[in-house]
């Protein structure tokens, strides 16, 4: 006599599809992931050229960390098309790779000091909006916090990794109750946010795990100002 | 910046990972989508993403978790997109050992199968990780990026609920 766990299992793996592992479809997908990535690189003097125009715009003078050719997806055209929507950020230079956006969100991929200033490696997602559309960095008019049970979860479709600066005096700020605002109860708990330093921030890598959904703030001249670490579920 | 090296195609971890991984993620993402042909496009664009972030993965023994979580958002965002996929549902495959019992049993299995589609999306979640890919609790929080006791919570609803429709005579 089976149990219902083992019945239901039964049912689940019937009514899933077979797909057999072929080596010509992972040759077919390796080919797939060179050529984003080439397309990426043949695409990026297109992308200076686009950046320069809004520097015009904009009145900034944008100045790359290492001077080096960036990487650059070409599905993010907004990063060009929405900055010009948000000129109260871009009175001064641009801070490393900080593209005048007043928010972003993402994943910390490490925090690090440089020359007695903290930084940041930062991998920017998309967030799902209700149209089906994308938002990112410069789409923001707000705080882009993602926290509590969500239906809108995040996509990466850009490699490009952004180093941002951090003010001394930046507040970095994590969830004390995260288990309640993920709770599936009906009321789910208001997040309980806790200061913590910045040498913190950098040595607490299991406060920026893979899951963690990042919101940076950053201050007019492009240092961030605030880094929450938040994370839906 | 890290650049996934032109001789990553070549790296026997990835063909470990895709030999492994890609019938189990079809069949997963096909219980979430019921439509095959979605399933694979999803998986495959999943292993587009983990080609593309191979070398920046922190734990490479970690591909397989990394896979599920892309699945899971890619699959979440081409439902969502696509609004019309529930009339979508493709007939359901049934396969049973004996004609005799073929009736009963493609009855029961249809009607689990519809429970599974009427599940809540994180329940639905829950349960396919559960009974298809027999993930733990704490697997199955790691890879939707939920506490534990959420995750507990929607596989009892969840199992509630399929258990009902076990029952069902």
């Amino acid at each position: 006599m089976s149990t219902t766990d083992d019945r239901l299992r039964d049912h689940f793996h019937r009514g899933a599809a077979d797909a057999p592992a072929d080596e010509a479809l992972l040759d077919t997908l390796r080919a797939e992931a060179l050529r984003r990535r080439r397309r990426r690189r043949t695409t990026t003097a297109g992308f200076v050229a686009a950046a320069a125009v809004v520097v015009t715009v904009l009145g900034l003078a944008v100045v790359n960390s290492d001077g080096s050719p960036e990487e650059v997806d070409v599905v993010a055209p907004t990063t060009t098309t929405t900055t010009t929507t948000t000129p109260t950020t871009t009175t001064a230079p641009a801070t490393r790779d900080w593209d005048g956006a007043r928010f972003d969100l993402g994943r910390i991929e490490r925090v690090h000091r440089e020359d007695d200033e903290w930084l940041v490696d930062f991998d920017r997602v998309q967030l799902t909006t209700d149209d089906g559309g994308l938002a990112s960095g410069p789409d923001f008019t707000e705080e882009p916090v993602v926290v509590g049970n969500t239906d809108e979860p995040t996509v990466n479709e850009n490699l490009r990794l952004r180093t941002y600066a951090l003010r001394p005096d930046a507040e970095a700020l994590v969830i004390d109750n995260l288990r309640d605002t993920c709770s599936y109860l009906e009321t789910w708990a208001t997040p309980r946010w806790r200061r913590i330093t910045l040498d913190e921030l950098a040595s607490g890598r299991e406060l920026w795990d893979e899951f963690t959904q990042v919101a940076l703030t950053f201050d007019p001249q492009g240092y961030v100002m605030r880094v929450r670490l938040a994370s839906g579920c | 910046m890290a650049v996934v090296p032109e001789d990553t195609a070549d790296d026997e971890a990835v063909v470990v990972v895709f030999h492994r991984e890609y019938p189990a993620m079809v069949g997963m993402a096909s219980l979430l989508l019921r439509d095959r042909a979605a399933a694979e496009d999803v998986v495959q664009e999943a292993f587009v993403c983990l080609l593309l972030k191979w070398d920046r993965l922190r734990d490479p023994s970690k591909a397989g978790a990394y896979l599920r979580t892309t699945v899971l958002n890619v699959a979440r965002g081409r439902l969502r997109r696509d609004r019309t996929a529930q009339r979508k549902l493709r007939p359901l495959r049934v396969v049973v050992d004996s004609t005799e019992d073929a009736a009963l049993a493609s009855t029961e299995h249809v009607r689990v199968m519809a429970a599974v589609d009427g599940l809540p999306r994180r329940q639905r979640e829950c349960a396919v990780l559960r009974y298809y890919l027999d993930l733990s609790d704490g697997e199955i929080a790691e890879a939707l990026g939920m506490a534990i006791g959420s995750v507990k919570s929607h596989l009892h609803r969840a199992r509630a609920a399929l258990e009902a429709a076990l029952e069902e005579r």
